[in-house]
Protein backbone atom coordinates (compact mmCIF):
# COMPACT_ATOMS: atom_id res chain seq x y z
CA UNK A 1 0.00 0.00 0.00
CA UNK A 2 2.98 2.16 0.39
CA UNK A 3 3.26 4.29 -2.75
CA UNK A 4 6.00 6.45 -3.64
CA UNK A 5 5.20 10.19 -3.14
CA UNK A 6 5.06 12.22 -6.34
CA UNK A 7 7.84 14.71 -6.19
CA UNK A 8 5.09 17.63 -6.64
CA UNK A 9 3.70 16.53 -3.54
CA UNK A 10 6.67 16.45 -1.40
CA UNK A 11 7.50 20.03 -3.02
CA UNK A 12 3.79 21.13 -2.43
CA UNK A 13 3.52 20.20 1.04
CA UNK A 14 6.94 21.40 2.01
CA UNK A 15 5.95 24.96 0.42
CA UNK A 16 2.66 24.86 1.90
CA UNK A 17 4.63 24.25 5.69
CA UNK A 18 7.02 26.86 5.10
CA UNK A 19 4.10 29.28 4.26
CA UNK A 20 2.76 28.42 7.53
CA UNK A 21 5.95 28.90 9.65
CA UNK A 22 7.05 31.82 8.04
CA UNK A 23 3.93 33.62 8.92
CA UNK A 24 3.88 32.53 12.50
CA UNK A 25 7.64 33.46 13.19
CA UNK A 26 6.63 36.82 11.34
CA UNK A 27 3.45 37.02 13.91
CA UNK A 28 5.82 36.42 16.70
CA UNK A 29 8.02 38.83 15.27
CA UNK A 30 5.83 41.93 15.30
CA UNK A 31 4.11 40.89 18.71
CA UNK A 32 0.86 39.63 17.39
CA UNK A 33 1.42 36.04 18.02
CA UNK A 34 3.00 34.78 21.44
CA UNK A 35 5.55 32.17 21.55
CA UNK A 36 3.47 30.21 24.24
CA UNK A 37 0.42 29.77 21.68
CA UNK A 38 2.78 29.55 18.74
CA UNK A 39 3.90 26.57 19.41
CA UNK A 40 1.19 23.96 17.69
CA UNK A 41 0.57 25.95 15.13
CA UNK A 42 4.81 25.15 14.19
CA UNK A 43 4.07 21.74 14.98
CA UNK A 44 1.39 22.04 12.22
CA UNK A 45 3.66 23.73 9.79
CA UNK A 46 7.02 21.23 10.35
CA UNK A 47 4.40 18.12 10.16
CA UNK A 48 3.60 19.62 6.72
CA UNK A 49 6.75 20.43 5.85
CA UNK A 50 7.80 16.30 6.71
CA UNK A 51 4.85 15.36 5.22
CA UNK A 52 6.70 12.77 2.53
CA UNK A 53 8.88 11.01 5.78
CA UNK A 54 5.31 10.79 7.87
CA UNK A 55 3.42 9.23 5.16
CA UNK A 56 5.29 5.11 5.48
CA UNK A 57 4.53 5.55 9.11
CA UNK A 58 0.77 6.98 8.23
CA UNK A 59 0.17 3.95 5.59
CA UNK A 60 1.39 1.80 8.36
CA UNK A 61 -0.86 3.07 10.97
CA UNK A 62 -3.94 2.71 7.86
CA UNK A 63 -2.81 -0.78 7.85
CA UNK A 64 -2.91 -1.24 11.16
CA UNK A 65 -6.71 -0.01 11.74
CA UNK A 66 -7.70 -1.96 8.55
CA UNK A 67 -8.59 1.85 7.72
CA UNK A 68 -7.33 0.43 3.73
CA UNK A 69 -6.47 4.11 2.33
CA UNK A 70 -3.94 6.27 3.84
CA UNK A 71 -5.51 9.62 2.26
CA UNK A 72 -8.04 8.98 5.64
CA UNK A 73 -5.51 8.73 8.12
CA UNK A 74 -3.87 11.96 6.87
CA UNK A 75 -7.35 13.50 7.00
CA UNK A 76 -8.05 11.96 10.31
CA UNK A 77 -4.23 13.35 11.78
CA UNK A 78 -5.16 16.89 10.26
CA UNK A 79 -8.87 17.28 11.97
CA UNK A 80 -7.15 15.59 14.96
CA UNK A 81 -4.53 18.71 14.96
CA UNK A 82 -6.92 21.09 13.96
CA UNK A 83 -9.31 19.91 17.19
CA UNK A 84 -6.08 20.54 19.17
CA UNK A 85 -5.48 24.10 17.96
CA UNK A 86 -9.40 24.87 19.10
CA UNK A 87 -9.23 22.98 22.28
CA UNK A 88 -6.54 24.96 22.73
CA UNK A 89 -7.91 27.90 22.35
CA UNK A 90 -10.63 27.31 24.57
CA UNK A 91 -8.69 26.74 27.46
CA UNK A 92 -7.34 29.86 27.63
CA UNK A 93 -10.38 31.71 26.47
CA UNK A 94 -11.70 29.92 29.42
CA UNK A 95 -8.04 31.46 31.46
CA UNK A 96 -9.18 35.22 29.87
CA UNK A 97 -12.72 35.18 31.62
CA UNK A 98 -11.42 34.26 34.37
CA UNK A 99 -8.65 36.73 34.65
CA UNK A 100 -11.80 39.02 32.93
CA UNK A 101 -14.05 38.66 35.43
CA UNK A 102 -11.41 38.99 38.01
CA UNK A 103 -10.19 42.27 36.89
CA UNK A 104 -14.11 43.54 36.73
CA UNK A 105 -14.61 43.00 39.94
CA UNK A 106 -11.08 44.40 41.28
CA UNK A 107 -12.34 47.32 39.16
CA UNK A 108 -15.58 47.48 40.41
CA UNK A 109 -14.63 47.25 44.02
CA UNK A 110 -12.22 49.87 43.83
CA UNK A 111 -14.44 52.59 42.34
CA UNK A 112 -17.07 51.73 44.45
CA UNK A 113 -14.73 52.38 47.39
CA UNK A 114 -13.18 55.35 45.82
CA UNK A 115 -16.74 56.86 45.55
CA UNK A 116 -17.36 55.99 49.19
CA UNK A 117 -14.09 58.20 50.33
CA UNK A 118 -15.03 61.20 47.96
CA UNK A 119 -18.86 61.14 49.51
CA UNK A 120 -18.60 61.33 53.38
CA UNK A 121 -16.71 59.88 56.21
CA UNK A 122 -15.61 56.69 55.97
CA UNK A 123 -16.74 54.21 58.24
CA UNK A 124 -17.22 50.68 58.83
CA UNK A 125 -20.60 50.78 56.87
CA UNK A 126 -18.78 52.91 54.65
CA UNK A 127 -22.22 55.11 54.02
CA UNK A 128 -24.17 51.59 53.09
CA UNK A 129 -26.77 52.56 55.47
CA UNK A 130 -29.57 53.48 54.17
CA UNK B 1 -24.45 40.60 67.08
CA UNK B 2 -24.54 44.37 65.83
CA UNK B 3 -26.99 45.00 63.06
CA UNK B 4 -24.00 46.78 60.71
CA UNK B 5 -22.23 43.41 60.95
CA UNK B 6 -25.34 42.33 58.08
CA UNK B 7 -24.82 43.36 54.74
CA UNK B 8 -27.80 42.66 52.17
CA UNK B 9 -26.81 42.84 48.43
CA UNK B 10 -29.20 43.24 45.93
CA UNK B 11 -27.68 42.34 42.35
CA UNK B 12 -29.74 43.55 39.19
CA UNK B 13 -29.29 43.64 35.59
CA UNK B 14 -31.21 46.00 33.49
CA UNK B 15 -33.79 45.81 36.35
CA UNK B 16 -35.58 49.64 35.30
CA UNK B 17 -38.98 47.68 35.21
CA UNK B 18 -38.84 46.39 38.79
CA UNK B 19 -36.30 47.97 40.14
CA UNK B 20 -38.04 51.15 42.02
CA UNK B 21 -41.08 48.29 43.65
CA UNK B 22 -37.89 46.04 45.09
CA UNK B 23 -36.06 48.67 46.96
CA UNK B 24 -39.19 50.78 47.59
CA UNK B 25 -40.58 46.96 49.82
CA UNK B 26 -36.44 46.47 50.90
CA UNK B 27 -35.70 50.12 51.92
CA UNK B 28 -37.85 49.96 55.11
CA UNK B 29 -36.84 46.22 55.95
CA UNK B 30 -33.19 47.19 55.60
CA UNK B 31 -33.75 50.17 57.78
CA UNK B 32 -35.66 48.86 60.51
CA UNK B 33 -33.02 46.23 60.89
CA UNK B 34 -30.20 47.96 60.47
CA UNK B 35 -28.71 46.40 58.03
CA UNK B 36 -26.10 47.51 55.12
CA UNK B 37 -26.81 47.50 51.89
CA UNK B 38 -25.26 47.48 48.50
CA UNK B 39 -26.61 47.14 45.07
CA UNK B 40 -24.63 44.86 42.31
CA UNK B 41 -25.09 45.88 39.18
CA UNK B 42 -24.53 43.85 36.50
CA UNK B 43 -23.74 46.14 33.68
CA UNK B 44 -26.98 47.51 32.99
CA UNK B 45 -27.40 49.50 30.23
CA UNK B 46 -31.16 50.42 31.30
CA UNK B 47 -32.30 53.33 34.03
CA UNK B 48 -31.69 51.37 36.86
CA UNK B 49 -28.12 53.34 37.29
CA UNK B 50 -30.03 56.29 37.70
CA UNK B 51 -32.99 54.67 39.72
CA UNK B 52 -30.05 53.41 42.38
CA UNK B 53 -28.61 57.05 41.98
CA UNK B 54 -31.52 58.50 42.82
CA UNK B 55 -32.58 56.24 45.61
CA UNK B 56 -29.81 56.81 47.11
CA UNK B 57 -28.38 53.26 47.50
CA UNK B 58 -24.64 52.65 47.11
CA UNK B 59 -23.89 50.33 44.52
CA UNK B 60 -21.16 48.50 43.17
CA UNK B 61 -21.15 49.13 39.38
CA UNK B 62 -19.36 46.17 37.17
CA UNK B 63 -18.89 48.04 33.66
CA UNK B 64 -19.77 45.28 31.85
CA UNK B 65 -22.41 42.20 32.12
CA UNK B 66 -20.45 39.41 33.38
CA UNK B 67 -22.89 37.43 34.95
CA UNK B 68 -25.04 36.78 37.96
CA UNK B 69 -22.31 34.90 39.69
CA UNK B 70 -19.66 37.87 38.82
CA UNK B 71 -22.50 39.77 40.68
CA UNK B 72 -23.15 38.35 43.76
CA UNK B 73 -18.97 37.11 44.42
CA UNK B 74 -18.12 40.86 43.53
CA UNK B 75 -20.54 41.34 46.98
CA UNK B 76 -19.23 38.39 48.83
CA UNK B 77 -15.59 39.98 48.20
CA UNK B 78 -16.86 43.44 49.08
CA UNK B 79 -18.22 42.01 52.55
CA UNK B 80 -14.58 40.38 53.14
CA UNK B 81 -13.39 43.08 52.70
CA UNK B 82 -15.04 45.47 54.87
CA UNK B 83 -15.63 43.09 58.15
CA UNK B 84 -18.93 41.90 57.83
CA UNK B 85 -19.91 38.75 59.04
CA UNK B 86 -23.40 37.89 57.33
CA UNK B 87 -24.50 38.15 54.15
CA UNK B 88 -28.33 38.01 52.97
CA UNK B 89 -28.59 38.59 49.09
CA UNK B 90 -31.96 38.80 46.69
CA UNK B 91 -32.36 39.25 43.73
CA UNK B 92 -33.64 42.16 41.92
CA UNK B 93 -36.38 41.56 40.09
CA UNK B 94 -38.75 41.74 42.78
CA UNK B 95 -39.42 37.98 43.14
CA UNK B 96 -38.01 37.56 46.36
CA UNK B 97 -40.30 38.80 49.61
CA UNK B 98 -37.73 41.16 51.34
CA UNK B 99 -40.00 40.59 54.43
CA UNK B 100 -38.45 37.28 55.51
CA UNK B 101 -34.69 38.88 55.72
CA UNK B 102 -35.00 38.86 59.04
CA UNK B 103 -35.82 35.34 59.00
CA UNK B 104 -32.73 33.89 57.00
CA UNK B 105 -29.83 36.61 59.30
CA UNK B 106 -31.99 34.74 62.38
CA UNK B 107 -31.30 30.96 60.55
CA UNK B 108 -27.64 31.88 60.74
CA UNK B 109 -27.68 31.61 63.86
CA UNK B 110 -27.93 27.86 63.83
CA UNK B 111 -25.81 27.35 60.25
CA UNK B 112 -23.37 28.64 57.52
CA UNK B 113 -25.69 28.78 54.90
CA UNK B 114 -29.70 29.66 54.37
CA UNK B 115 -31.82 29.00 51.16
CA UNK B 116 -34.83 30.77 51.10
CA UNK B 117 -37.30 27.80 50.23
CA UNK B 118 -40.21 28.61 48.55
CA UNK B 119 -41.37 24.90 48.84
CA UNK B 120 -41.87 24.73 52.51
CA UNK B 121 -44.79 26.31 53.92
CA UNK B 122 -44.80 29.07 55.62
CA UNK B 123 -46.90 28.32 58.34
CA UNK B 124 -47.89 30.57 60.34
CA UNK B 125 -47.87 33.20 58.37
CA UNK B 126 -46.47 36.37 59.70
CA UNK B 127 -47.67 38.30 56.81
CA UNK B 128 -49.82 38.18 53.73
CA UNK B 129 -48.25 37.20 50.19
CA UNK B 130 -48.23 40.86 48.42
CA UNK B 131 -48.37 39.06 45.23
CA UNK B 132 -48.79 35.83 43.11
CA UNK B 133 -46.40 33.11 44.74
CA UNK B 134 -44.58 31.60 42.77
CA UNK B 135 -43.17 27.83 42.30
CA UNK B 136 -41.67 28.02 38.89
CA UNK B 137 -42.95 27.14 34.95
CA UNK B 138 -43.70 23.56 34.44
CA UNK B 139 -40.27 22.99 32.93
CA UNK B 140 -38.67 25.25 36.06
CA UNK B 141 -40.43 22.85 38.49
CA UNK B 142 -38.91 19.91 36.48
CA UNK B 143 -35.44 21.36 36.86
CA UNK B 144 -35.90 21.84 40.38
CA UNK B 145 -37.22 18.34 40.82
CA UNK B 146 -33.98 16.92 38.71
CA UNK B 147 -31.15 19.12 41.09
CA UNK B 148 -33.04 18.03 44.37
CA UNK B 149 -32.56 14.02 43.27
CA UNK B 150 -29.42 15.09 42.13
CA UNK B 151 -28.29 16.42 45.36
CA UNK B 152 -29.49 13.96 47.13
CA UNK B 153 -27.90 11.28 45.27
CA UNK B 154 -24.45 13.18 45.88
CA UNK B 155 -24.82 14.05 49.31
CA UNK B 156 -27.68 12.53 51.06
CA UNK B 157 -29.06 16.05 52.18
CA UNK B 158 -32.44 16.81 50.92
CA UNK B 159 -32.61 20.43 49.97
CA UNK B 160 -36.22 21.72 48.65
CA UNK B 161 -35.38 24.55 46.33
CA UNK B 162 -31.71 24.47 45.43
CA UNK B 163 -32.42 26.98 42.60
CA UNK B 164 -33.39 30.05 45.01
CA UNK B 165 -31.13 32.59 44.88
CA UNK B 166 -32.69 34.03 48.26
CA UNK B 167 -29.84 33.37 49.99
CA UNK B 168 -28.03 33.97 53.68
CA UNK B 169 -24.42 33.15 54.22
CA UNK B 170 -21.84 33.67 56.73
CA UNK B 171 -18.29 35.12 56.75
CA UNK B 172 -16.95 31.34 56.25
CA UNK B 173 -19.30 30.92 53.43
CA UNK B 174 -17.96 33.98 51.06
CA UNK B 175 -14.68 33.17 51.91
CA UNK B 176 -15.39 29.81 50.64
CA UNK B 177 -17.53 31.13 47.32
CA UNK B 178 -14.81 33.52 46.78
CA UNK B 179 -12.55 31.49 44.53
CA UNK B 180 -12.40 30.80 40.94
CA UNK B 181 -14.65 27.80 40.95
CA UNK B 182 -17.71 29.90 41.48
CA UNK B 183 -19.81 29.78 38.33
CA UNK B 184 -20.05 33.06 36.46
CA UNK B 185 -23.22 32.54 35.24
CA UNK B 186 -25.69 29.90 37.36
CA UNK B 187 -24.59 29.63 40.87
CA UNK B 188 -27.33 26.78 42.36
CA UNK B 189 -27.02 23.33 42.88
CA UNK B 190 -23.40 22.86 42.35
CA UNK B 191 -22.69 25.82 44.52
CA UNK B 192 -24.99 24.11 47.43
CA UNK B 193 -23.29 20.52 46.45
CA UNK B 194 -19.64 21.98 47.37
CA UNK B 195 -20.71 23.94 50.53
CA UNK B 196 -22.29 20.60 51.82
CA UNK B 197 -18.63 18.46 50.38
CA UNK B 198 -17.20 21.71 52.24
CA UNK B 199 -18.31 20.10 55.39
CA UNK B 200 -20.69 23.91 55.84
CA UNK B 201 -24.31 23.70 57.79
CA UNK B 202 -27.22 24.24 55.26
CA UNK B 203 -30.56 25.07 56.38
CA UNK B 204 -33.62 26.17 54.69
CA UNK B 205 -36.12 28.74 55.22
CA UNK B 206 -39.68 29.26 53.94
CA UNK B 207 -40.33 32.31 52.04
CA UNK B 208 -42.60 33.80 49.38
CA UNK B 209 -41.40 34.18 45.92
CA UNK B 210 -43.33 36.13 43.46
CA UNK B 211 -43.92 35.55 39.78
CA UNK B 212 -41.83 38.10 37.33
CA UNK B 213 -44.16 39.66 35.70
CA UNK B 214 -42.09 41.05 33.03
CA UNK B 215 -39.64 38.26 32.75
CA UNK B 216 -36.12 37.77 34.10
CA UNK B 217 -33.37 36.90 31.58
CA UNK B 218 -33.72 33.22 32.58
CA UNK B 219 -37.02 33.00 31.05
CA UNK B 220 -36.06 34.15 27.50
CA UNK B 221 -35.20 32.24 24.25
CA UNK B 222 -33.05 29.05 25.11
CA UNK B 223 -31.57 30.51 28.57
CA UNK B 224 -33.95 27.92 30.38
CA UNK B 225 -32.41 25.36 28.39
CA UNK B 226 -28.74 26.32 28.39
CA UNK B 227 -29.55 26.85 32.06
CA UNK B 228 -30.69 23.10 33.06
CA UNK B 229 -27.88 22.21 30.65
CA UNK B 230 -25.03 24.19 32.36
CA UNK B 231 -26.40 23.48 35.72
CA UNK B 232 -26.71 19.91 35.32
CA UNK B 233 -22.86 19.38 34.16
CA UNK B 234 -21.65 22.04 36.20
CA UNK B 235 -22.59 20.13 38.98
CA UNK B 236 -21.90 16.36 37.71
CA UNK B 237 -18.51 17.94 37.41
CA UNK B 238 -18.70 19.36 41.09
CA UNK B 239 -18.41 15.71 41.64
CA UNK B 240 -15.84 15.20 40.45
CA UNK B 241 -13.81 17.59 41.39
CA UNK B 242 -11.53 17.01 44.05
CA UNK B 243 -13.75 18.73 46.98
CA UNK B 244 -12.15 21.70 49.28
CA UNK B 245 -13.03 21.63 52.91
CA UNK B 246 -14.33 25.04 54.97
CA UNK B 247 -11.20 27.29 55.63
CA UNK B 248 -9.41 26.18 52.84
CA UNK B 249 -8.59 29.43 50.05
Amino acid sequence: MTQAVPLAHTLFSLFFGAAILAVVVELIRRNRLQERYAALWIVLAVAFMTYRWWLAPAAMLARWGNVGDVVTVVLFLGIFMCALLILQLAVKVSEFSTQIKNLTQEVALLKHELAQREEGPPGRGDGHRV
Amino acid sequence: MKASSVLVILPIHNEAAHLERVLASLQPVVRREGYDLVAIDDGSTDASPDILRRSGVPAIRLFENVGYGTAVQTGYKHALAKGYERLLQLDGDGQHDPRFLPALARQLDHCDFVIGSRFLPVNPQPFAPNGHLYDGTRARRAGIRLFRLLLRAMTGQRITDPTSGYLGLNRSCMGFLSNDDYPYDFPDADVVFSLIRGGFRLAETPVYMYHNTVGGQLHRGLTPLWYMFKVTLSLLIAGLRKGKKRGTP
